[in-house]
């Protein structure tokens, strides 16, 4: 690769990264190294290490996220493989299905979890109807369950990410280097060893990183379970608190640090393929019928993930019809009221225009920045690029709200951000695109990292020696290569931006501004049956995300080999 | 080709039908307003129900009296807090920048505490009812100080709009189960029956919770005084006792919520069997969750002369950019229309359009005829029971953000080791050592909490301040596990 077009894309990306990434998170996060009385100061730090409450936080937040992240691979990978090996009946729906968890806005999910695992719930009622539970000593599931149902609750959510980055890495295999192993007579479990595995780490690398600092700063699913001793929950109550308290933002500080060194440990350890750039499969993958016992097999696996990973929704979705939901099965009367009252509330309509607007925009924009930063990250020799590597992963290890607030005291008049919110109305649309887009970059760098490193080189260079410029090179070499990973990364932050929430409370402060994670919000507050409406509109939004995300797999997957519909 | 349009036809055609869905379903004449050219900036925590019936009612009295059309341009940020942080971003950058205002008309809703902050940092400028008006105020038909709570202040750049007060909520169907009896004081929360049940709103977030812990250390301190003690003792006694009474409740406690809907959600759901919640949050789920007999399985009562009624109140911005208006929308929300709308039913003339708000309206004049009986909750009369306990801010005021802070070392930081204790200290039957160890408040007693806690506080020393919430919080910790140990070797002796 061209230095200097390395360099320049290198310049602007981390320009763009410092200025809308780096100024606001330190100018909040400043406060944890800032005291009046002695200025810049290692203080606040130093306590938190001091103080067996946030050691312990910190403890254990890391826990969650390495259990979490174990146990989303342990779903993740064998899905992925039986869906690439295999035909079982009806494959092409189920494979759709196991990404339903994108589609949850995370705190519609929590309701739906509390329907199910309360104590007067769904479940306790089914135990309780087949006399494993007494009546009067119901299970508190979520007392009680604490640690791993957070780490449970945390790999239902997250594996999809997993599971399409192996997915995307397993159809970049050349299936030649498979069958030479099998001609040679290596059995199946050692061939998956030593070939299949090896070949799949750029992929396991690229979710596992996101599941890992995802769920070590994941906020919610803590939140539901009552589990405050965790640090991302004790950063969230710190910031909410009404005195102007530094202690979470040096908790803040501390966590990025954490995130940076367990990325670059595990990338030095995993991030490379071990075999290298494998060259790009020559012939089409050939998937196996097994026999009808164990074809049914794999159809099971695939249905009892997703009927597991979707229970949340199901919780959703009986919510929004109940009347009144408690202590049965399922409810009593049910309505479609809530439905009419949510969908025809005037913040509705503008809320999915705004959302749509923001989501689309912010995407275009990682994947724009996405593949420049992978290009460098992989194809150029620059110093720095694992640097930028790091760098680029850091919002997803910085909460919402703190980057949110670091917006908003920079988007006031005068300050530099200003030029984002347009005029007197103080719209904040440009402000929440780039908000979004930053928060989702990982998502595209890393799935296009893992595309681009096992991509052929060769195929890229062959182009180049016949003369074709680098920006031809990328448009009908590179990017048709990519394809599925590019549309893996797409489709994540496309939903995540969805569904994003923390940015859009704080800075989309006006009705005609929510985007429709506001718009449920709001309605969660209305008194009385404020969760059934939320529900409501929460089940439009998944039916939406679910019908654009496999709408865009049948229609922009053809190319790729993730998902042929 | 065929096979190309079949596929867009199957991802476009649902895609059509699910977007036109709230199309259909819009509420026209709601959208319609929003197109307004006149707008109002208002910055509220107030609920998304309370926001669309005030905004609607407003433009509905605005038109009618001037004959043009308004809108009402609510931001929401999210709770008080969120809410505070915005203000201080926004007038932090107007000072830098040399403008007045933030774009900002007013301020409506939230906590007294909160409008006193905003006050002391010279944020609100004098509404004029105050004057227009005059009888209001001079009749007392809206009060300066009733029960001790302020309504509004001298300098009259804020004005409480509606009443609330904290209360108990429970679930009856859970106390039947666990066969308690119901509770009816803050002290009644306490119980060891009510363990891993309570469900309480967190007072490091909102001053409003944070007034209700004040109520309640209070309410031990009138205990005292009424029995005849002087008032520095039984400001000292009643200090450590109220203080212990937090100590079991947040023993009980499965969390401390910044979510205020999340209490009595909780309850109704089951998932706890009682909480500490603002009154008309557990008017409202109670009527919500009424079957045909009337029972509702959500109960809410006011503890008795345990709390007083506080105002949530509103002011206007100084250098707002709709002064004018800003003034007629404050006139609108004190006539009897726009008091009426916090607590008439929905089929009622004065009442709102969706459903009832469940809120007291401030004005005194409407708990009578013809008013009383378009109301939903008529038989509160607030001014009636406001009379039972009077707020002194001198046993407790000062006290205020020292308390906060001591439940956060004493409870929330160290709930962990605290339940333990607690579960320990149960089972073993309250061995007094234990229990002296587990109650055990000396470096925050009456005295303390003024001269040590709030000086630091006070001191503007961040690291001071940090350092001494880590040694409270080990104080409390290293307590509640040596209580728990000697509650364990107690039970063990026992079982011997």
């Amino acid at each position: 690769m061209n230095t200097r077009i390395a360099y320049s894309l290198t310049a602007f990306v981390a320009l763009f990264f410092a200025f809308f990434f780096l100024y606001p998170a330190v100018v909040v996060l400043k406060e944890a190294f800032y005291s009046e009385s002695e200025g810049f100061t290692m203080a606040f730090v130093g306590e938190v290490f001091k103080n067996p409450v946030y050691t312990e936080g910190l403890w254990n937040a890391f826990a969650l996220g390495v259990t979490s992240t174990l146990t989303a691979l342990c779903l993740a990978l064998p899905l992925a493989l039986v869906g690439h090996r295999y035909l079982f009946p009806f494959k092409k729906s189920l494979s759709a299905l196991v990404l339903i968890p994108l589609v949850l806005p995370p705190f519609v999910g929590a309701v739906g979890v509390k329907q199910i695992l309360g104590i007067q719930g769904a479940l306790n009622a089914v135990l309780i109807k087949l006399g494993m539970v007494d009546v009067a000593m119901p299970v508190d599931w979520l007392g009680e369950g604490r640690f791993w149902g957070v780490v449970l609750m945390n790999a239902l959510h997250l594996y999809p990410i997993l599971y399409m980055n192996i997915a995307a890495s397993l159809s970049n295999i050349d299936p030649a280097m498979e069958q030479a192993a099998q001609n040679l007579g290596c059995p199946p479990w050692r061939r998956f060893l030593k070939i299949t595995l090896p070949l799949t780490t750029p992929g396991i690398f690229a979710g596992g990183a996101i599941v890992f600092i995802w769920s070590f700063t994941e906020l919610g699913v803590p939140l539901v379970f009552d589990y405050t001793r965790v640090a991302p929950v004790q950063v969230f109550d710190g910031i909410k608190d009404l005195g102007s308290n530094p202690f979470p933002y040096a908790l803040v500080a501390i966590m990025l640090m954490v995130s940076t060194a367990v990325f670059l440990v595990s990338k030095a350890v995993l991030g490379r393929s071990k075999l290298g750039t494998a060259p790009r499969p020559k012939g089409k993958n050939i998937e196996v019928r097994p026999k009808r016992g164990k074809a049914w097999l794999c159809t099971l696996l695939f249905f009892g993930i997703f009927f597991i990973a979707s229970l949340p929704h199901a919780g959703v979705v009986v919510l929004s019809l109940a009347h009144d939901w408690y202590a049965t099965i399922l409810p009593e009367v049910w309505t479609t009221e809530h439905y009419q009252e949510a969908l025809g509330h005037p913040l509705v309509v503008p809320s999915i225009q705004n959302s749509l607007f923001y989501a689309s925009m912010a995407t275009f924009i990682d994947l724009i920045l996405g593949v420049a930063i992978a290009w460098v990250i992989v194809r150029s020799t620059i110093r720095g690029r694992a640097f930028l590597d790091a760098l680029v992963m850091l919002p997803l290890a910085v909460p919402g709200l703190v980057l949110a607030f670091g917006y908003l005291a920079l988007s006031q008049k005068g300050e530099h951000f200003y030029f984002l919110v347009q005029g007197a109305a103080q719209d904040p649309t440009w402000l929440l695109v780039v908000a979004y887009a930053v928060r989702r970059l990982p998502y595209v760098v890393r799935s296009a990292v893992a595309g681009l490193q096992q991509s052929n080189i060769a195929l890229e260079e062959a182009a180049r020696s016949l003369g074709a410029t680098p920006a031809r090179t990328l448009r009908r070499v590179s990017l048709p290569l990519l394809g599925p990973n590019l549309i893996a990364g797409g489709i994540l932050a496309f939903a995540f931006a969805m569904l994003e929430v923390s940015d859009s409370l704080i800075l989309a402060q006006q009705s005609e501004h929510f985007p429709i994670t506001k718009a449920i919000y709001s309605l969660l507050g209305m008194l009385g049956n404020g969760y059934e409406l939320a529900s409501a509109l929460g089940v439009w939004a998944m039916v939406f995300l679910g019908i654009s995300i496999i709408g865009a797999v049948i229609l922009g997957g053809k190319k790729g080999g993730l998902f042929r519909m | 080709m065929k096979g190309v349009w079949k596929k867009y036809l199957g991802v476009f055609l649902p895609l059509a039908a699910v977007v036109a869905a709230p199309i259909i379903l819009r509420d026209d004449e709601a959208a319609a307003m929003s197109r307004a050219k006149l707008r109002l900036e208002v910055i509220t925590p107030h609920n998304e129900l309370i926001r669309r019936e005030f905004g609607e009612a407003f433009s509905k009295w605005y038109e009618e009296k001037h004959g043009k059309s308004v809108s009402v341009n609510w931001r929401t940020p999210g709770g008080t807090s969120e809410i505070k942080r915005v203000l201080d971003s926004a007038f932090t950058s107007a000072e830098k920048n040399g403008s007045e205002g933030i774009g900002l008309d007013l301020f409506f809703g939230g906590g007294v505490y909160d409008f006193k902050l905003q006050a002391q940092e010279d944020r609100f400028q004098k509404m004029n009812l105050f004057e227009e008006q005059a009888p209001l105020f001079e009749e007392g038909v809206i009060p300066e100080i009733q029960s001790g709570e302020t309504y509004y202040p001298e300098g009259h750049d804020w004005l409480g709009t509606c009443l609330s007060s904290f209360g108990i909520c429970y679930n009856i169907d859970s106390l039947k189960r666990l066969g308690l009896e119901a509770p009816s004081t803050w002290d009644d929360l306490g119980r060891p029956g009510f363990q891993k049940g309570i469900a309480l709103a967190d007072p490091t977030k909102s001053g409003s919770v944070a007034k209700a812990f004040e109520m309640l250390v209070q309410q031990k301190i009138h205990g005292h005084l009424d029995a005849g003690l002087s008032v520095a003792e039984a400001s000292q006694i009643g200090w450590v006792e109220g203080l212990n009474l937090i100590q079991q409740i947040g023993a009980n406690a499965r969390y401390f919520t910044d979510g205020a809907s999340k209490v009595p959600h909780d309850v109704a759901q089951g998932n706890a069997i009682a909480g500490m919640c603002i009154d008309f949050y557990g008017r409202s789920f109670n009527e919500a969750l009424k079957k045909a007999d009337g029972s509702s399985r959500l109960q809410f009562v006011s503890p008795v002369g345990g709390t007083s009624y506080s105002v949530d109140p509103i002011a206007i911005f100084k250098g707002a950019p709709n002064p004018e208006l800003a003034q007629e929308f404050v006139n609108f929300v004190f006539t009897k229309e726009g008091q009426m709308l916090w607590n008439a039913r929905p089929d009622t003339p004065m009442g709102p359009k969706i459903r009832a708000l469940r809120r007291l309206p401030v004005r005194k004049d409407l708990y009578q005829e013809p008013y009383l009986s378009d109301m939903v909750d008529a038989s509160v009369m607030p001014y009636e029971v406001a009379n039972e306990f009077v707020y002194d801010y001198n046993l407790t005021g000062k006290h205020f953000t020292p308390l906060r802070n001591i439940i956060r070392a004493m409870c929330i930081d160290s709930h962990e080791e605290m339940k333990s204790a607690w579960t320990a200290l149960i089972q073993a039957d309250f061995p007094p050592e234990a229990s002296a160890k587990f109650f055990d408040v000396t470096p925050v007693g009456y005295d303390l909490a003024l001269s040590k806690v709030k000086k630091t506080l006070k001191s503007g020393d961040k690291v001071a301040e940090v350092r001494m919430m880590n040694d409270l919080g080990k104080h409390f910790r290293d307590n509640y596990r040596e209580a728990e140990r000697l509650a364990l070797a107690a039970s063990k002796g026992g079982a011997q």
